[in-house]
C-alpha cells in the first residue's frame, strides 16, 4: 500500500469510530435492561470482586431469571474505571468493537482478495457505514463483542493460510468469542470444523500447529464445560426455541394428525426462520420487529444495498474457488443457524456475523458494479448520490426517530424519574415506589446511574439464590435504591404508607386513583413529550376513613 | 431434451396450490401464465429463439395490463389517519432537530406528497422479493392486514435454491424478466387475490431447474455406482 492508500484508509478507519462515539450517551439516551445489569456487575465488580447477587467472577452472568455472556461485563470494568459509572462507558466496548470488526474487515478483504486496494476499502466502508453496524455498535451489547472476536479470529485465519503460526491467535479469538454472545458458542465450534475441514490438505502438512490450535480452542472453550451440567448453560435457548412438545400442539396446525409430525414441524420451522435472514424483504426493507433493537423505517441495509447485493452474489458464487470466498460461503451458511433455533422472527442481534458477512458481499457487489462504469463524472456521481441518500436517511431514521421513538426501550422516562426526585427536595426524602411491570430494569438502572453501593444490593439479593447461582432458578427481584424502591405495587399494603407511588396509566388507572384517594404530584414526559410516568401521593387517613365508610354502609345496606 | 424434463416442469407447474388458486379466481390469467412459463422455460434450456421471445413479451404484456387493471395498488396515494397521525407527529420533531432544512417549501412538499408513496411502493417490492412468501405463506413475518395464501410447498424450497445458482449462468433472460417483473409488482396492491402473479413463471422454472438438475446428479450418481 502508498501513502495515499495509507490515507484514504486511515480517514475511513477514523470516521467508523467517530459515527460509534458520536453523542454515545444520548442516542439511545438511556440503558435497556441488559445494559444496566451490564453496567451495574461491572460497577458491582469493581468495587468488591462481586456481581450483584454477591457471586465472585462469576463464568456467566445471572440475570433476571437468565444469563449473560461474561466478555462484555469483564471489558466494561476498566470503562467504568475511567470514565465512571454512566451511559458513555456501558456503550463504549460496543463502540471500540465495531471499531476492531472494521479493521479486521479491510485486513480480511486486502489480504483474502488479492490486496485489491479498492475492493478491500468497498468492503470496509459498506461494514463499517450500514445501519446494522452503527446501530449495534452505539448501545450496550453482548453480540458486538462477539462479532469483534470473531471477525480478528477470521483475519488470523486468512494469515495462517500463509503462515501456520497464525492458527494458534485465530484458535483463541474464535473461542474467547463462545463467551461473548451466546451465538457465537455454535457459530464458533461449526466454523473451527469447517474451516479445518475446507483446508485439511494445508494445514494437515503442519500438523504440530494444526493439533495445537484444536488444544488452544478446546482449552478456551473449558469454562463452558463447568456450566454445562447447571441450568445456566441451556436456560436461554429453553426460553427462546420452538421444540417443545406444546408449542407443536399449539402451532402445528395439521401437522398433530401425522406421524413424526412434530419433526416436520421443527424442520418447517427451522426452514422457515432460516430463510428469513436471506429475504431481501427483511435485509433490505423491513426492519427487525424488536422495536428496542431496531431503527424507524430503516432495515439492517440500506434499500439501494439490494442491487449490489444480488451481484455480489453472483461475484462470490464465479470466485468460489479463492479460499476467502470459500470462508465466507462458510459463514453465510451457519450463521442464521443460532437465530434459526429460535422461534424470533428476524431477530437480529443474534445474526451480526451474518449480517457482516451479506456486508462483505455488498462490499464486493457495490466494487464490481462502479468497475463496469467506466465514465469517471458518471461514477463520482453515483456515489456522491447514493452517499448522500444513505446519510440523509441514516442521520434521520436514527439521530432523530430512534433516539425519540426508541427512547421508552433504553428507560428513558425512569432516567428523568431518576433525576427529578434528586433534584427535588419535597421527593428526595420521601419514600418512594415505582411499579416496574413494564420495566423490570427500572430498579437496576437506578443503581447503576445512583452509583448505589453494591454491597448493600448483595446483603438483598444474595439470600435468594444462595448457592443457587448457575441453576435455572428464578426470583423475584425488588430493588431498594436508598428511598426508591423498584416493584409491582401492592393496592392492598401500599395505599395505608405515606408514600409516592409512581407508574404509568395501565399500573394506576383511573379508578384506582379515585378508589384508593391518590393524589397526582408531579408527571413525567418522555422524549416525544408525551406523559409517561405520574406520581401520586397517598393518603392513609382519608384511605381508613374511606374504608371504615365503606364498611358502615355496607353494615346498613346488607339484608342480615 | 428428454421428456421426463417437460414432465418435471408439468408437475412444478400445476403441483402448487397457487395455480390453481389463480386458475379459481381468473382461468384467463392462469391459462396464460401457464403459457408464460412454459415459453420462459424453453428459452432457459433450448436458449434464444427469437418468435418465442416475442410471443414471451406479448403474452407478459397482456397478464400485466390486466393484474395491474384488477390489482392497481390505490393505496400507494391515500394516506390513511394512521400514517397522518404518524405523519404530524413526526413532522414535529423534523422541525425541532432539522430546522430550516426541513421547514422549507422543498423539503416539506416532498415530506407530505411523496416521502409515504415511496415508502409504499418500495414495501410493495420488497415484499415480493421475499422468499417466505411462496414458501411459507410470509411465516414467520405474516403480513398484517393481509390474507396469506399457500403457494409452493416448503419441502421445493432445496430445489428452488439450487435451480437460482444454476440460473445464474442464464442471467441476461432472467436478470431482464426479473427486473421487470419487480418493477411492475410495487403497482400491485399485497392485498390482491391473485399474489404477485408475474412471479410465477420465474419461480417455477427456477424449481422446475433446481429438479432437473437433481435428477441428472441421480442418474450420474447411479451410473457411477453401477461402474
Amino acid at each position: 500500500m502508498n501513502v495515499r492508500q495509507i490515507g484514504i484508509l486511515f480517514i475511513i478507519l477514523f470516521l467508523s469510530l467517530l459515527v460509534r462515539l458520536y453523542q454515545l450517551d444520548k442516542v439511545p439516551i438511556g440503558l435497556n435492561i441488559d445494559e444496566a445489569s451490564m453496567g451495574y456487575n461491572a460497577y458491582s465488580l469493581l468495587q468488591t470482586g462481586k456481581d450483584r447477587y454477591g457471586e465472585a467472577f462469576p463464568v456467566i452472568f445471572r440475570s433476571f431469571g437468565s444469563f449473560q455472556a461474561p466478555l462484555y461485563t469483564y471489558f466494561t470494568v476498566p470503562a467504568i474505571f475511567l470514565f465512571g459509572a454512566n451511559i458513555f462507558a456501558v456503550h463504549l466496548v460496543s463502540a471500540l468493537s465495531g471499531f476492531i470488526f472494521a479493521c479486521a474487515t479491510f485486513l480480511i478483504a486486502y489480504l483474502g482478495l488479492k490486496k485489491n486496494f479498492k475492493l478491500a476499502m468497498a468492503v470496509t466502508v459498506v461494514v463499517a457505514f450500514t445501519p446494522w453496524s452503527i446501530l449495534f455498535t452505539r448501545f450496550g451489547t453482548e453480540a458486538s463483542l462477539g462479532l469483534a472476536l470473531f471477525v480478528l479470529s477470521i483475519s488470523f485465519f486468512i494469515l495462517s493460510l500463509s503462515k501456520i503460526q497464525y492458527f494458534i491467535p485465530g484458535s483463541f479469538f474464535l473461542g474467547l468469542a463462545t463467551h461473548a454472545y451466546y451465538s457465537e458458542r455454535v457459530i464458533s465450534i461449526i466454523f473451527f470444523i469447517g474451516f479445518i475441514f475446507l483446508f485439511l490438505k494445508k494445514l494437515l502438512k503442519y500438523r504440530l500447529w494444526l493439533i495445537l490450535g484444536i488444544c488452544v480452542f478446546i482449552a478456551t472453550l473449558l469454562p463452558h464445560l463447568i456450566l454445562s451440567g447447571s441450568g445456566a448453560f441451556t436456560k436461554r435457548l429453553e426460553q427462546v426455541n420452538y421444540f417443545s412438545e406444546d408449542t407443536f400442539l399449539e402451532q402445528g396446525k395439521s401437522l398433530r394428525n401425522l406421524p413424526f409430525g412434530r419433526g416436520i414441524y421443527i424442520a418447517k420451522e427451522f426452514s422457515s426462520q432460516y430463510i428469513a435472514y436471506f429475504s431481501p424483504r427483511n435485509l433490505f426493507f423491513d426492519p427487525d420487529p424488536q422495536g428496542a433493537r431496531s431503527i424507524p423505517d430503516l432495515s439492517v441495509f440500506y434499500s439501494w444495498m439490494v442491487v449490489p447485493f444480488f451481484i455480489g452474489i453472483y461475484q462470490v458464487f464465479k470466485k468460489r474457488s479463492l479460499p476467502i470466498i470459500k470462508i465466507m460461503m462458510l459463514v453465510i451458511l451457519i450463521s442464521p443457524i443460532p437465530a434459526a433455533l429460535t422461534r424470533d422472527p428476524f431477530y437480529t442481534i443474534r445474526t451480526l456475523v451474518f449480517l457482516w458477512s451479506i456486508s462483505f458481499v455488498i462490499g464486493i457487489g457495490v466494487y464490481s458494479f462502479l468497475i463496469k462504469i467506466s465514465n469517471f463524472y458518471l461514477k463520482l456521481g453515483i456515489i456522491l448520490a447514493v452517499v448522500f441518500f444513505s446519510i440523509v436517511s441514516f442521520y434521520i431514521s436514527y439521530f432523530i426517530l430512534f433516539k425519540y421513538e426508541r427512547a421508552e426501550n433504553f428507560g428513558y422516562s425512569y432516567i428523568k424519574l431518576l433525576e427529578f426526585i434528586e433534584h427535588n427536595d419535597d421527593f428526595s426524602q420521601k419514600k418512594i415506589v415505582v411499579d416496574n411491570a413494564r420495566d423490570l430494569g427500572a430498579g437496576l438502572r437506578m443503581a447503576f446511574l445512583k452509583k448505589y453501593d453494591p454491597v448493600k444490593l448483595q446483603l438483598t439479593l444474595q439470600p435468594k439464590v444462595d448457592d443457587m447461582y448457575y441453576s435455572s432458578l428464578e426470583i423475584a427481584e425488588e430493588y431498594t435504591i436508598d428511598n426508591i424502591e423498584a416493584r409491582p405495587i401492592f393496592w392492598k399494603g401500599d395505599t395505608y404508607k405515606d408514600q409516592i407511588l409512581v407508574g404509568d396509566d395501565l399500573s394506576i388507572s383511573e379508578g384506582q386513583i379515585r378508589e384508593h384517594k391518590l393524589k397526582l404530584e408531579f408527571e413525567i414526559k418522555d422524549l416525544t413529550g408525551r406523559v409517561k410516568l405520574k406520581g401520586y401521593s397517598t393518603s392513609p387517613e382519608e384511605k381508613l376513613e374511606s374504608d371504615r365508610l365503606k364498611k358502615m354502609t355496607f353494615r346498613f345496606t346488607s339484608p342480615l | 431434451m428428454p421428456r421426463n424434463y417437460y414432465l418435471l416442469f408439468l408437475a412444478t407447474t400445476f403441483g402448487n396450490l397457487w395455480i390453481w388458486r389463480i386458475f379459481k379466481e381468473n382461468l384467463i390469467i392462469g391459462i396464460l401464465l401457464v403459457i408464460l412459463s412454459y415459453l420462459f422455460f424453453k428459452q432457459i434450456i433450448i436458449k434464444a429463439q427469437y418468435s418465442q421471445l416475442i410471443a414471451l413479451i406479448f403474452i407478459f404484456t397482456i397478464v400485466t395490463f390486466i393484474t395491474l387493471r384488477v390489482g392497481f395498488d390505490k393505496n400507494i396515494f391515500v394516506t390513511s389517519p394512521e400514517e397522518q397521525a404518524q405523519q404530524n407527529a413526526r413532522h414535529g420533531l423534523y422541525a425541532v432537530e432539522l430546522g430550516q432544512l426541513f421547514k422549507n417549501k422543498l423539503s416539506l412538499n416532498f415530506y407530505k406528497y411523496f416521502s409515504s408513496s415511496i415508502h409504499k411502493l418500495e414495501r410493495n417490492l420488497f415484499y415480493n422479493l421475499d422468499p417466505n412468501l411462496y414458501f411459507f405463506t410470509s411465516h414467520p413475518r405474516e403480513r398484517p392486514g393481509i390474507g396469506e395464501f399457500d403457494k409452493y410447498p416448503w419441502i421445493l424450497l432445496p430445489f428452488f435454491m439450487a435451480g437460482l445458482f444454476l440460473i445464474i449462468q442464464y442471467y441476461p433472460i432472467v436478470g431482464i424478466y426479473f427486473i421487470w417483473t419487480a418493477f411492475i409488482s410495487m403497482f400491485l396492491n399485497p392485498t390482491y387475490s391473485l399474489g404477485p402473479a408475474l412471479f410465477f413463471p420465474l419461480i417455477n422454472v427456477v424449481i422446475a431447474l433446481g429438479l432437473i438438475y437433481f435428477v441428472q446428479l441421480v442418474k450420474k450418481k447411479t451410473r457411477e455406482f453401477k461402474l
